[in-house]
């Protein structure tokens, strides 16, 4: 019986690897790809267990366990750094795709052709700034000295806030920040998704009666979902890892601004930056990906119970 | 006849032994004689600084000397500045092609000392290789590259005394009733921002108007309240008041900011701020504190004597005007160390005998150190021999001299001449010298191991706190921020690792 | 009621159209107002740029910035073809290798689809760090100074291959039942079925590769010392950051190099912006018309 059973499988697997040869074929050149330029570098992550020494190399240098961690717990900040990161980064996230949903929705729906070109092209500008000349972009435009919104809000009689001193509004101001520069490309990929919308479906629902709002909510959204939850499981999948270019630009060194905005990132770069320990930075890089890991392996389990064909994997 | 021939003998053996004598005098000129230089090989440097038009016809001018000397030829490899310092690990961890790499404080020398990422040598290598170096080079120098009996690293042969005064525009000094003389202290520049910062409120000038990655504690805290410091990387910082009477005792050593004066420092800081002597964006500022000078909208500017000329030239529209406000009677100064600048072997270079050699020739064969440091005479440089000091040359636009290969530099190179004003600024600033005795931290490796940990988490509290102090941002807030600072630190563990850092010291200047 | 060409709009319709218009145009006027500045700057002297800040229109006008851009235009002429280069051998086979992995991961027969789609996406979660992937590049696979240091990096993307995977589980299973009853083979499905109907996919796919690697100044940094082998981003930020250099050096007192001329740092960032972008955001409204209603199911029913 048990022979039987080994058998048995054995023939399956085999008749597997026949049916599903050409598959495997044609995956070739990801799967080389993938295990020259990720996995075998994967295996340098053991620096976070060890005193890296350059003329030992990576697998030379001795074990020291989790002392290179130490940094991150002795802290006392590590929670409100954590947290902090994965706030900022779901508000990015929700607030994102909700824009970019919005967006690709209007701009579909548009009939003026220039306008909805024109105006789609603005949108995707900020990508092309870096945040080092948007800094300089922000301050000519928020300066409490004479930036032009200040003198704008003084002229209206207003009281401009000195955003340099002021930590309360920047949770705001770097979601704002953040949709500026990231949304115009964002809209792209829901753009792609809504023009290959089934054109009867549209047909129907106006054989129905259906007004514009209602063919949005009823026929483009629930069309859009399951590009919506792949995006959102994509971004899930980083949700621990800051977006430190931004936040060094914009928050950086200010000591004010960090008691809102500090993030892990900012955080590893200030206390390692000075130093060489390669050990520490990559226990600081190893740590994130732990928790995105578990994190997405939580969510898209989620997503497998409620609708399986929307999963990541 | 017989008295012919012995006079004739006794000439030909005169001449002979002449002959034969100035053929020995001629193989010790060249003091690499007894190495095997037979192979031609080709060594790659990498380098930092500025370049020049120029430079590649300078190089070449040199390695054709090499080739010739020691039949090696040096690839300068040159990287920016600032890809350096975040490359400067990879370069040691994956290159295999770099034979010598700039060592250097800055770059955290003592770390990757440890670290084990440069090749150690000792004293017999030196003399081997390095022949003119061994004997070229001051004593002292080597005591700073120094690690557990070996060397690793060959330090430049040149220190200097810097000290700075600060610069500022004739046309705002007669508009706000100043003179040059009477700002000459601290107090007295405060009070010329002060009267700046009142009376340029909305013009768009501002007293003092730095990028905001530009710690001034250096010159507002160290500087005006007597410190000296030692850097053993960001958060160990180190600082002994000097101006006491009392001789140097490691228990005087107090951490950077774990002092009253920084509080007193702090608290002007954010005086300034207040009255509008920066910018109020000025911690975001991304415009440089020199270009915000040039232009006008900054009213000072920090500068040393040798930078005051550059200056002079560059501001066409008005006269610049040195301030020695940071001096006082009792002010004193102190040579920088030699480990400012060295130059190392990394461990993954298979080539360090020669490397050693084309270094030793680089810094110390007259012809070929002259044109990598300076150039070529005449065009880029013409030096007083009388005065030991060069001025510029018609192209010295195109090569600055030093600009990029400090480490080959010596204290008895030509100084650039200063005219008499500035003469007599670095005169005075070079005759408060104390010997580095008063304050003995030269050589000095403060091994961290230990505490790495509690050490990251003080320099992010450091990086945290220091800008916000430096623009004074806190504002009424910042003596309570101040105290928040220092607790926080102390509650990782600073005091420990000052007593760490002080009995390390001491254990090191007991040998 | 409103009359439109004739027909009748209900007011909802209108409020609809107008809150559609309204948000993009504000949208759209955010995002372009700041470029606007940043192009204008770059046209300003470096004077009125230190003096002002940015204005809506400089006081000072100065071509002096994009003077020493272009000062030395060998250099950038090849930084440019490097780039462009780069871009285009880049993007072509990054679209073929995630267009093809993602075609075979959305095929429901193949057994192991969920086993190889986690595979894939594992890599994005965790990393060895920068140390020794370098290590890899330059000591392993010897790419210092190469193109295919500028290339092979960025030449698959997960996350592209992911959004691949899923374009193609919403393309209709019984195309390929039907070509596969005439005969034909995977790959030819993929390559002459499947992807001509995925042009908004490959619009799509195409665009953020191309963009990928002409931003990439990354991988110049850390494995092209040659100057002939640089990408412009690179080349520009490195001459940026030399020419502060030389600024420094006058304030060491080291040279006098430039009797009263400004060295225009601040709008050179400007033109670099400009100059980068100029290009490639030509390619943007190529690839709009790819996003057009109805282009996709309409071929297919066809």
């Amino acid at each position: 019986m048990i022979g039987n059973n080994r058998m048995l499988r054995k023939q399956s697997f085999a008749r597997d690897f026949k049916n599903n040869r050409v598959y495997l074929l044609l995956l070739i050149p990801a799967i080389v790809y993938v295990i020259i330029f990720n996995y075998i570098p994967m295996g340098g992550a053991v620096i976070a267990f060890k005193n890296y020494n350059y003329s030992a190399g990576i697998f030379g240098s001795a074990w020291v366990g989790l002392k290179n961690f130490r940094f991150l717990l002795i802290s006392n900040k590590l929670w409100t750094l954590t947290r902090n990161t994965l706030a900022y980064n779901f508000a990015f996230i929700v607030i994102g795709m909700f824009l970019e949903v919005m967006f690709a929705v209007i701009i579909n729906e548009m009939r003026s052709r220039w306008f909805k070109k024109t105006f789609q092209s603005f949108m995707f500008l900020p990508f092309f700034v870096s945040w080092v000349v948007a800094v300089s972009v922000i301050q000519t435009l928020l300066d409490y000295d004479n930036g032009l919104v200040t003198r704008i809000v003084e002229s209206f009689g207003g009281n401009m806030t000195n955003i340099y001193t002021t930590a309360a509004p920047w949770p705001f101001l770097l979601v704002f920040f953040r949709m500026w520069k990231g949304v115009g490309y964002g809209t792209i990929i829901y753009l792609s998704a809504v023009t290959s919308i089934d054109q009867e479906m549209y047909e129907a629902a106006d054989i129905d009666g259906a007004n514009s709002w209602q063919k949005v909510f009823k026929v483009t959204i629930p069309n859009l979902v399951p590009t919506m939850i792949i995006m959102f499981l994509l971004a899930v999948g980083q949700i621990f890892r800051g977006d430190f270019g931004m936040f060094f630009q914009l928050v950086g060194n200010n000591g004010v601004l960090l008691e809102t905005a500090d993030i892990l990132d900012l955080y590893v770069y200030r206390a390692l930056s000075s130093g060489t320990n390669l050990g520490m930075s990559a226990a600081a890089g190893l740590y994130q990906s732990v928790l995105c890991f578990a994190t997405i392996m939580t969510v898209n389990y989620i997503v497998k119970k409620i609708q399986p064909d929307y999963t990541l994997f | 006849m017989k008295k012919l021939v012995s006079l004739l003998l006794s000439l030909v053996l005169v001449l002979g032994g002449i002959s034969f004598a100035s053929a020995e005098a001629a193989d010790t000129t060249n003091p690499w004689a007894n190495l095997d230089l037979s192979e031609y090989t080709e060594i790659n440097f990498y380098v930092v600084g500025v370049l020049g038009a120029d430079w590649q016809e300078v190089v070449d001018a040199a390695n054709e000397l090499m080739i010739e000397k020691i039949n090696t030829k040096v690839n300068f490899v040159h990287v920016s500045w600032g890809d350096f310092q975040s490359k400067y690990s990879l370069f040691l961890s994956g290159d295999e092609d770099i034979d010598l790499i700039y060592g250097a404080a800055w770059c955290n020398y003592s770390d990757y000392v440890k670290a084990g990422a440069y090749a150690g040598f000792d004293w017999d290598f030196v003399q081997t290789y390095m022949p003119l170096t061994a004997e070229s080079q001051a004593a002292s120098s080597w005591k700073e590259a120094e690690y557990n009996g070996l060397y690793y690293c060959v330090p430049r042969d040149d220190t200097s005394i810097s000290w700075s005064g600060v610069l500022t525009r004739q046309s705002l000094l007669d508009k706000y009733g100043f003179t040059a003389d009477d700002i000459n202290s601290y107090e007295a520049l405060v009070d010329y921002y002060y009267a700046i910062a009142e009376g340029e409120k909305d013009t768009g000038v501002y007293a003092f108007n730095p990028q905001g990655s530009y710690p001034f504690d250096t010159n507002w805290y160290t500087t005006r309240y007597h410190y000296m410091d030692v850097n053993a990387g960001s958060a160990t910082w180190m600082v002994w008041k000097y101006d006491t009477g009392k001789a140097f005792d490691v228990n005087d050593l107090h951490w950077y900011a774990d002092t009253d004066d920084f509080l007193q420092y702090a608290l002007q800081m954010a005086d300034f701020y207040k009255h509008g002597v920066f910018p109020s964006s000025v911690i975001s500022n991304s415009t440089m504190l020199d270009d915000n000078f040039q232009a006008g909208t900054s009213a000072t500017q920090f500068s040393w004597p040798f930078g005051f000329k550059g200056w002079q030239d560059r501001i066409v529209d008005d006269t610049v005007v040195y301030l020695d406000a940071q001096w006082s009677d009792t002010a004193a100064t102190r040579r920088g160390n030699y480990m400012g600048y060295g130059a190392c072997f990394p461990v993954a270079s298979k080539k360090m005998e020669r490397a050693a050699i084309a270094l030793d020739c680089m810094k110390n064969d007259p012809e070929v150190n002259r044109l990598l440091v300076s150039g070529f005479e005449g065009r880029h440089y013409v030096i007083d021999e009388a005065t030991n000091t060069y001025t510029l040359g018609p192209d010295a636009a195109n090569y600055g001299w030093g600009s990029w290969c400090y480490l080959l530099q010596h204290d008895e190179d030509p100084q650039a001449q200063l005219s008499p004003e500035m003469q007599a600024y670095q005169d005075k600033y070079v005759a408060a010298e104390v010997p580095s005795s008063t304050f003995p931290v030269n050589g000095f490796v403060y091994d961290s191991s230990k505490y790495e940990a509690e050490l990251a988490v003080i320099a992010s509290l450091l990086s945290e706190y220091r800008f916000s102090f430096c623009f004074g941002i806190y504002g009424d807030q910042t003596e309570a921020k101040y105290h928040e600072f220092i607790d926080q630190c102390k509650a990782i563990g600073l005091d420990d690792i000052v007593q760490d850092f002080r009995d390390q010291l001491a254990a090191y200047n007991a040998q | 009621m409103i009359a439109v060409k004739g027909r009748r709009i209900p007011p909802n319709e209108v409020a609809f159209r107008s809150l559609g218009y309204i948000l993009l145009f504000i949208f759209g006027m955010l995002c372009v107002i700041p470029f606007y500045l940043i192009i204008v700057s770059s046209f300003a002297s470096e004077q009125a740029l230190i003096s002002h800040g940015f204005q809506l229109f400089p006081s000072e006008w100065s071509l002096d910035a994009y003077g020493f851009v272009f000062t030395n235009p060998a250099r950038i002429g090849r930084a440019y073809f490097n780039t462009v280069f780069v871009t285009i051998v880049g993007t072509t086979f990054s679209l073929m290798m995630s267009t093809l992995t993602g075609y075979v991961l959305s095929r429901p027969q193949f057994k192991w689809r969920n086993f190889f789609s986690f595979f894939f996406f594992f890599t994005t979660l965790f990393n060895g760090g920068l140390t020794p992937w370098y290590i890899l590049l330059t000591r392993g696979l010897h790419l210092k100074n190469t193109y295919f240091a500028l290339i092979l990096p960025l030449m698959f993307s997960v996350w592209n291959m992911i959004i691949a995977k899923n374009y193609m589980k919403g393309i209709p299973f019984e195309i390929s039942e039907s070509a596969k009853i005439d005969g034909a083979g995977e790959l030819r499905i993929y390559a002459r079925l499947y992807m001509p109907i995925a042009k908004p996919l490959l619009a799509t796919l195409g665009l953020f590769a191309a963009l990928a690697y002409w931003n990439d100044w990354y991988h110049s940094m850390l494995f092209n010392t040659d100057e002939n082998l640089q990408s412009l981003q690179y080349f520009l930020q490195d001459m940026l950051s030399t020419i502060q250099a030389l600024k420094d050096l006058v304030a060491q007192g080291n040279a006098e190099l430039v009797k009263g001329i400004s060295l225009p740092t601040t709008g050179m960032k400007m033109a670099m912006t400009v100059v980068v972008t100029g290009p490639i955001i030509f390619l943007y409204p190529l690839v709009q018309r790819y996003f057009v209603k109805g282009l996709t199911i309409g071929a297919v029913k066809g």
